[in-house]
């Protein structure tokens, strides 16, 4: 099972589990257990598939190939870069140090892995933002088409990497990006001004 | 059945894909927007299981069929904003069953669990899952579990209609202030047509030799009247606005405190204890000027625009013209400003939070801070931070300081009009020199309104932006709340988990299934490693989470219907992280008990082996402790904690690593004053440490959520189990030591 989506304030669960068990308490959260024996990957020790649906990986490529989650360990900062894999218990079996030690296939595989796994819809233009009471309502253009989406505590669900870019995380635990702030036309700028 | 209406569109499109579908055939449904493959591709799917089937439809065509009698069992899975569904066969291989945006997760969630429902206890349960009130009745969205808002549709009523909620019951007060304010401001209205009055029949009296000293000093004598009257009522006015102001921001204070106490831990750990002080003293007093200032000044001020206006034009139209013309101008300037404002004082509000935020976590860090040396770093912080404060403020003030004069003057335009025209009039013999006195003063009257207009902009939305602050708190629904019969009980001991599943997201299940019966007066331990639920399993029993499924009760009574305050005064508490109370050691101990007698609480810290180095210190018991007990060690405070747990010596003691921080001898001595006391008591306990739970009854382990083991130390040593191979990694590590 993958790990939790990161922080986010997610439903009222959601965002900061653990609560009473101090800092011994695990929370939502299923711990990614520590491997001594975690192996540093690129295209000459390991090798990519699918089945029924799921990312497999044979490391090394002879062996036989396991069913493994690719986890971002930087997933604002560094979506490509520093990649753990896991097992299907969590336990962490490689370690990519950048998807571009992969080329070909096994490439466009654990790229495509990784979009699919992080649903990040990217937002093309705002159209409308009302803030009432805390809550705000999101009226946006995506690539895929108008969304709209509702964020409670306005400023803590948006996330910024780097100078312009900026995450969102709804109420539901969708998430949005704003690849560059500074490129949006004006009159969606301005709409998000206020928050930056 | 009664279904929601969004589980009737999904059955209804059920039967378009299968007509001969019978409704009791279908186990579990739902539907997804997500291709399987492509990561941002959008398709139309539907999951349809029914007890021979699972059937899914992507854009209408069969993209998998699966008989039942192949599936083990179906999993979900969170992405990062998705969710996937799969299922496991006979042979234990997993097949990807359909993606989905977040929004579908908890209705995909709940889908899976009535899926799963049926093939463990092969019997539909349908209505249990799909509940007709498990989705809001507006957006059709499925509620989270254990809410019953929907945060898309959260009802937002008017602020005006909230804000008097709170002040109602002062009404009187207020309503008193507002007739002081309308009274005082038409005495107002009084001077100006004595002074007409003083002005032409005396000042400028074409017959001075005829004036009555007598009529001169009436005049005079009223006009200073009315100036008495007009202070001596403001002084009253104020006096009820002190009071009124201070009953609202005191009941304000009190519902926002005691929302925040009511919330479960999960919610409140979500914000920062000095954003949560700013918004109990700051914003309530904001609010309060809001409510008994400006709210008041406001009606007085546009009933005096309306009376002086209408009086002006029942003298004189044209000069009552001349004065309302810049109106028109000023409204719209208002009306594009108020936006500009509204967003800068919320920024505003933003940064000084945020600063306060830093400051707060700067300064409960320090010791951290210090030994690391990162002073200069954290000045840095700090000061970036107070510096947007300071360039939001300064963004503020200088737009304020060019709209203001701007405001300002389109307001005291019409001043100039009724400068030409009155002297114009004056000049020409149509109006006398105290008329004109009396006319400015009222236009000055009728401007005063305009200018307290102009300013209010700024007001309402500094209000406006702490009343969405405060009613953010107070309208955060409550995931725990006492059953409408909830009853007080008098706890026994004996605690009994049945069938208890639980996640803090619905997704996740941290226990699964977890069945467990404690007798009163038995120890148990709980242990396995970190992360299998042991503390977790602990927030259940004190019901700081309300359990998915199943069932804790203690002494046959569902936690659920005891009352919160019945069922935790009953329980003691000790974890890993203690905190002391600024005052006396004394103090922090009586704390579980009002009424501890002294010997009480002694006999407590005896119990606790806290009172051989409390009596050592100078002050003794009278010891003050500050916030956070630093001039205590780390085990001397865990003691006084342990001693607060004992003091109203409750029925179920809970320890969660109670004893970790402590020397394995002082341990050793607690353990065994526990001891002499636990035949009387069910006491809980997580330790790592196993030789903390010598004394245990009985032993259960945890793994992965479930529990694997249960027994005595001797019963599972024998096992060979998960324990003991705890048990002989925790004698290697000895050994090394």
């Amino acid at each position: 099972m993958t790990p939790m989506m990161m922080g986010g304030p997610g439903g009222p669960r959601g965002g900061r589990p653990g609560g009473f068990g101090g800092p011994g308490g695990p929370g939502g959260r299923k711990p990614v257990k520590e491997n001594p024996n975690s192996v540093q990957i690129s295209k000459d020790n390991a090798k990519f598939m699918m089945k029924n649906g799921f990312l497999f990986m044979a490391c090394p490529k002879d062996a036989e190939p396991c069913r493994v989650h690719l986890h971002r360990d930087f997933p604002f900062d560094n979506p490509w870069s520093y990649i753990s894999v896991l097992s299907t218990d969590n336990t962490e079996l490689a370690f990519m140090q950048s998807v571009d030690l992969f080329d070909g296939e096994d490439k466009e595989l654990i790229v495509r892995e990784l979009e699919r796994k992080y649903y990040t819809p990217s937002i093309k233009k705002i159209l409308s933002v009302k803030d009432r009471f805390g809550f705000s309502y999101w009226d946006v253009e995506t690539e895929s088409g108008k969304v709209t989406f509702t964020l409670q505590d306005t400023f803590k669900s948006i996330s910024r990497a780097g100078d312009n870019k900026l995450f969102f995380s709804d109420v539901d635990g969708n998430r949005f990006v704003i690849e560059d702030v500074e490129a949006l036309d004006r009159k969606s700028h301005k709409k998000i001004e206020l928050y930056l | 059945m009664k279904l929601s209406n969004k589980t009737k569109e999904l059955f209804e499109r059920a039967h378009k894909l299968q007509p001969d579908l019978k409704h009791e055939e279908v186990v579990s449904l739902w539907e997804y927007n997500l291709d399987r493959e492509a990561p941002r591709g959008l398709t139309d799917g539907f999951v349809l299981i029914t007890d021979s089937t699972l059937t899914v439809y992507e854009n209408g065509e069969i993209a998998l069929c699966e008989p039942m009698t192949n599936v083990k069992e179906f999993r979900f899975q969170s992405g990062v904003g998705c969710v996937f569904a799969e299922y496991v066969n006979q042979s234990g291989e997993s097949f990807l069953i359909s993606r989905a945006s977040s929004s579908h997760k908890t209705r995909i969630a709940t889908a899976i669990k009535a899926a799963n429902h049926y093939l463990l206890f092969g019997s539909h349960a349908f209505e249990k899952y799909f509940p007709a009130a498990n989705v809001c009745p507006k957006c059709g969205r499925a509620y989270r579990q254990g809410s019953e808002t929907c945060l898309n549709c959260i009802d937002t009523k008017r602020a005006a209609k909230r804000l008097w909620g709170v002040a109602k019951p002062y009404k009187w007060l207020i309503f008193a202030s507002m007739a002081l304010f309308v009274f005082i401001s038409l005495l107002g209205l009084i001077t100006p047509i004595l002074t007409e009055h003083l002005t032409d029949e005396f000042i400028l009296s074409e017959t001075p030799d005829q004036i009555s000293p007598l009529m001169y000093l009436v005049v005079i004598g009223n006009i200073l009247l009315v100036q008495l009257a007009s202070r001596g009522l403001s002084s009253v006015r104020n006096w009820t606005l002190v009071i009124a102001g201070n009953k609202v921001v005191h009941r304000l204070r009190g519902i926002v405190f005691d929302k925040i106490q009511r919330l479960s831990i999960a919610r409140i750990s979500k914000r920062t204890a000095g954003e949560l002080m700013n918004r109990v003293s700051q914003d309530t007093s904001r609010i309060r000027m809001f409510i008994v200032n400006q709210i008041p000044r406001l009606l007085e001020q546009l009933l005096l625009f309306l009376v002086v206006g209408i009086a002006f034009f029942i003298y004189d139209w044209r000069l009552a013209l001349l004065v309302v013309l810049p109106t028109p101008l000023i409204a719209l300037a208002f009306s594009l400003f108020r936006g500009i404002m509204g967003k800068l004082f919320r920024r505003s509000w933003e940064r000084s939070a945020q600063s306060n935020a830093v400051l707060h976590d700067i300064f409960s860090g320090i010791r951290v801070v210090k030994s690391y040396g990162t002073e200069k770093r954290e000045s840095k912080r700090f000061e970036d931070y107070a510096l947007a404060e300071k360039n939001t403020q300064l963004k503020i003030e200088t737009k304020w300081a060019y709209i203001n004069p701007l405001l300002q003057f389109l307001i005291s335009f019409g001043e100039f009009f009724i400068l030409f025209y009155a002297g114009n009039a004056i000049l020409g013999g149509e109006m006398t020199l105290g008329e004109m006195s009396k006319f400015s003063s009222y236009a000055g009257m009728l401007y005063t309104p305009l200018q307290f207009l102009a300013g209010f902009p700024r007001q309402l939305m500094m209000a406006k932006t702490s009343i969405t602050k405060v009613f953010e708190i107070i309208d955060e629904p409550e995931d725990i709340k006492d059953a409408d019969n909830a009853q007080d009980i008098q706890i026994k001991g004996a605690v009994s988990l049945k069938n208890v599943t639980f996640g803090y997201d619905e997704s996740v299940d941290v226990l699964r299934n977890i069945n467990l019966e404690i007798k009163p007066g038995e120890f148990i331990g709980l242990v396995g490693k970190s992360g299998t639920g042991k503390s977790t399993l602990i927030n259940l029993v004190m019901r700081m989470y309300d359990v998915d499924e199943g069932s804790v009760s203690i002494d046959g009574v569902d936690i659920r219907d005891i009352s919160q305050e019945s069922l935790r005064s009953q329980i003691g508490v000790v974890l890993q992280e203690t905190f002391l109370f600024n005052g006396s050691i004394y103090q922090n101990i009586a704390y579980a008990k009002k009424d501890a007698t002294r010997e009480e609480v002694i006999a407590a810290a005896k119990a606790a082996g806290a009172h051989s180095f409390i009596i050592r210190l100078t002050d003794g018991y009278d010891t003050w402790v500050g916030e956070k007990g630093n001039n205590l060690s780390g085990g001397e405070k865990q003691r006084i904690a342990i001693a607060r747990a004992l003091l109203h010596n409750p029925k179920l003691l809970i320890l969660d690593e109670a004893t970790a921080s402590l020397d394995t001898e002082t341990e050793k001595q607690i353990q065994e004053s526990l001891a002499k006391l636990s035949h009387e008591r069910t006491t809980i306990a997580i330790a790592h440490r196993l030789s903390t739970l010598r004394n245990a009854t009985r032993l259960v382990v945890l793994d992965k959520g479930r529990i694997v083991e249960i027994g005595t130390h001797d019963e599972l040593i024998e096992k060979h189990g998960i324990y003991y191979n705890l048990v002989m990694a925790q004698r290697e590590m000895s050994k090394m030591a």
